[in-house]
């Protein structure tokens, strides 16, 4: 239904936009590619508050009126931006090179570019006016956010062997046949090699509520990597008691021999349950209080369930 | 000991003006609470008011790129520019300048980690300042992935040479010390000279070597060496190794690379400098990782005199050692340094033949202990010299996320100067940084707190990175 009140709107949008160069049908493309997105108005035409600037003829200071959308990155990492005064490079093309003069409103689709005393950003899309005073602008930015956050939701579960709903009953060690398996692979030189950047698999047993995509399974177990390594800093990790739907994998580990090992039903234990791995960021969503976690993920088992 | 003489009566007491330290985060990022550790440096030898600098450090926007520091001021102001090809942030990343050619070289593994294997990406660009994403030349995991890639450069006749340190785990004989190595990465499209790994490891080993592995390149263009650890054995949490020192005199060109230092026991390439050491691999050093630690120099005029740093457990502590030798790594001297509860050396020799070491170290001042980061400079380490304190803070009485100041640290020389990068606590105390330093982000040294972009919010102390210059050390 989103998607279709998504691209209603976009019929809505041209007579908001007839200024602005890049074009309406763009809009909701650029908007998924912007890492920040932000109305601001123009202070500054042909200049930079930031160093390493090489052509001024494409810099502009904004000051910041409105984010429109931004990364947890990125409001965990700035204050509060409004009021504050941002130089947007424009590219050589269409699409950001709309006719503006200081004192003008605008809505700009950005990617990171520096970060000196003041932030620098590369315009992907510029469009004349104020989202705010449009109709339908925000709507489709803020559709635009969630279809993105929604493909990578989408990709993962499509992805996915299975997808549970439960709770962490315990978090351990890997079982000593797997331990004993792996060992045995390491002196057969079949086992990865050791570094600074070894996951430190740890076992997180599940107590399944729910299934949403695969074979009925009363408890699972998933395979993580305790390690804090800083390459391992995006795959979530597990504590008792956690609640919440996991996105259930078997194709993450590409090694085979390990992933044999690792991802084996462990009939050692009461239930026997069957291993996987959750390493992306996407694979776990805990519970929230309004559901829409759990809304979201039974959205994309819809929309990714084979016709 | 006349050269020695000399230095004592003629080396003048450094005074602050002479020593640059300066806090590397940007003050539009004076809101981040980021543990910035693991830092690298690229000063351009050209042009050394240009400089780049890394760290795990995430683009704050949370953009689809990493960044890394730039400078175009010899240091004195920084901003971050998000030009590497990962998501967000790198795995291990180094960074450096051709000798001549302007060109900017990283050796990065790349986020997110696709499966359990480090990937290691190769990029340059001849615009470091730019917004334009880094040109990747070779990207290689293999089964089993590629480790701590460590890069040094060079020009010579024209072409940049560039050799690259990394653990190369794919290696069915374990043989995982690896070089890989360009002869003329500027001008040439990608993959612009790099192909297969070179592997400098000669013997058996317990499946792989350790994953520090440096590389210097002499001023002469045809002598090119390098130090590894060779992991020969493993008792519990604890590694066997010998350090490893391997030479190459013909420029890194041809097919038997790395092959021209023989260990006279073995006939092999290779002399081990130091054998069956013990290592702690995975242990903990005031709330940092331990598994080894080594840095190599080269006398820019004397090809043959060459410095080497490396860590074992010696009596039950983390122990860098410091050793000379004169012979192109025939032979080496006796320990000059023996330094307990330390790590992360970085070595560097200039112009005059100056050498600068740099590490940091956990000192026990009574009341509790402290990471220190210190820096030496000597004619030839006969004697051991006043070291300078760069920073010092109190080790954290928590676990922190490792690494927490980071596996590695660097220096350099680029003339008669020494410049280098180190990570360090941020509290703006000045009792922290005994040589001074100048914080580019929001603080209050009088309320020894830290500020927010508002200039008011108090922020959390973090791990910074800071860039220092010794400059122009004195004549002899």
């Amino acid at each position: 239904m989103k998607r279709l009140i998504f691209k209603a709107l976009l019929l809505v949008v041209p007579a908001s936009f007839a200024c602005g160069e890049l074009a309406d049908s763009q809009i909701p493309a650029v908007a998924k590619q912007s890492i920040f997105t932000f109305e601001g108005t123009i202070k500054v035409l042909n200049k930079s508050n930031v160093p390493n600037v090489s052509d001024l003829s494409k810099s502009l200071i904004v000051s910041v009126d409105n984010v429109k959308t931004q990364t947890p990155t990125a409001s965990k990492a700035f204050g509060s931006w409004i009021g504050k005064e941002i130089t947007v490079l424009r590219g050589s093309d269409s699409a950001t090179n709309v006719e503006l003069k200081v004192g003008d409103r605008a809505t700009f689709y950005t990617k990171p570019f520096l970060y000196a005393d003041n932030v620098a950003v590369s315009a992907i899309g510029i469009t004349k006016g104020s989202a705010s005073s449009g109709c339908c602008l925000g709507n489709i930015m803020a559709m635009a956010a969630e279809e993105k956050a929604n493909d990578l939701l989408k990709a993962e579960v499509s992805n996915a062997e299975a997808v549970v709903t439960g709770k962490v009953t315990n978090v351990r060690s890997l079982t000593e046949p797997k331990m004993a398996a792996l060992k045995m692979m390491n002196e057969k030189q079949v086992a990865p090699r050791v570094s600074e950047h070894d996951p430190k698999w740890q076992e997180a047993v599940i107590s399944v509520q729910a299934v949403g995509k695969g074979e009925p399974q009363k408890e699972v177990v998933v395979i993580f990597p305790g390690s804090d390594d800083r390459m391992w800093d995006r795959a979530p990790k597990f504590q008792k008691g956690q609640v919440g739907t996991w996105i259930l994998h078997k194709n993450q580990i590409k090694n085979p021999s390990v992933a044999d090992v690792l991802l084996a039903r462990e009939t050692d234990q009461p239930n026997q349950p069957t291993a996987y791995t959750t390493l992306n960021n996407e694979d776990f969503h805990p519970a929230d209080v309004d559901g829409k976690n759990q809304a979201r993920i039974q959205r994309a088992i819809e929309e990714t369930r084979p016709k | 000991m006349k050269q020695t003489l000399l230095c004592c009566l003629f080396w003048p007491i450094l005074s602050f003006a002479d020593i640059k330290v300066v806090d590397v985060i940007p003050k539009s990022l004076s809101d981040e609470t980021n543990n910035d550790s693991e830092p690298n440096l690229a000063v351009n030898p050209t042009n050394p008011r240009q400089i780049a600098a890394s760290a795990f450090t995430p683009d704050p926007l949370g953009g689809d790129t990493a960044p890394i520091f730039v400078s175009i001021d010899g240091g004195k102001s920084w901003a971050l520019n998000s030009i590497l090809p990962s998501q967000m942030e790198t795995g291990d990343i180094t960074l450096r300048f051709g000798g001549s050619s302007n060109v900017l070289y990283a050796a990065i593994l790349r986020q997110p980690i696709k499966d359990q294997h480090p990937e290691m990406v190769i990029c340059r660009t001849s615009s470091f300042t730019d917004p334009k994403l880094m040109d990747e030349l070779i990207t290689r995991k293999g089964d089993l992935g590629v480790d701590q890639p460590y890069i040094a450069a060079s020009t010579i006749a024209g072409k940049d040479r560039v050799f690259i340190g990394d653990n190369d785990l794919n290696d069915a004989d374990g043989h995982t010390a690896s070089i890989d190595r360009s002869l003329d990465s500027a001008a040439v499209p990608a993959p612009a000279g790099f192909s297969n790994p070179f592997r400098i490891e000669t013997r058996s080993t317990i499946q792989q070597d350790g994953p520090q592995i440096r590389a210097a390149i002499a001023s002469d263009g045809k002598t090119v060496y390098s130090i590894f650890y060779r992991w020969i054995g493993s008792t519990g949490s604890s590694l066997n190794v010998d350090v490893v020192v391997v030479r190459d005199s013909n420029g890194g060109a041809g097919q038997a690379l790395f092959s021209d230092l023989k260990d006279p026991k073995d006939n092999l390439a290779g002399v081990r400098v130091a054998t069956n050491r013990r290592l702690p691999w995975d242990g903990r050093l005031g709330g940092e990782r331990l598994g080894g630690d080594v840095a190599i120099a080269v006398n820019p005029h004397d090809m043959n005199l060459v410095y080497i740093a490396w860590a074992d457990e010696t009596r039950g502590s983390y122990t860098l050692h410091l050793m000379r030798s004169k012979d192109g790594g025939a032979t080496w001297s006796a320990d000059l340094r023996t330094l307990k509860t330390a790590k992360n050396p970085g070595l560097a020799i200039n112009d005059q033949g100056v050498v600068g070491f740099l590490y940091q170290q956990v000192v026990d001042n009574g009341a509790e202990q402290d990471w220190v980061t210190s820096f030496e400079q000597s004619a030839n380490f006969d004697s051991s010299p006043k070291p300078i304190i760069l920073s010092k803070f109190p080790v954290p009485d928590w676990s922190p996320h490792v690494p927490f100041i980071g596996d590695y640290l660097h220096l350099m020389a680029v003339g008669n100067d020494f410049h280098g990068i180190f990570s360090a606590d941020n509290t703006p105390d000045k009792a922290n940084f005994p040589s001074g330093v100048v914080f580019q982000r929001n603080a209050d040294f009088g309320r020894k707190v830290l500020l927010g972009t508002d200039n008011s919010t108090i922020i959390d102390s973090s791990i910074d990175p800071y860039y220092f210059e010794i400059a122009g050390s004195p004549t002899h």
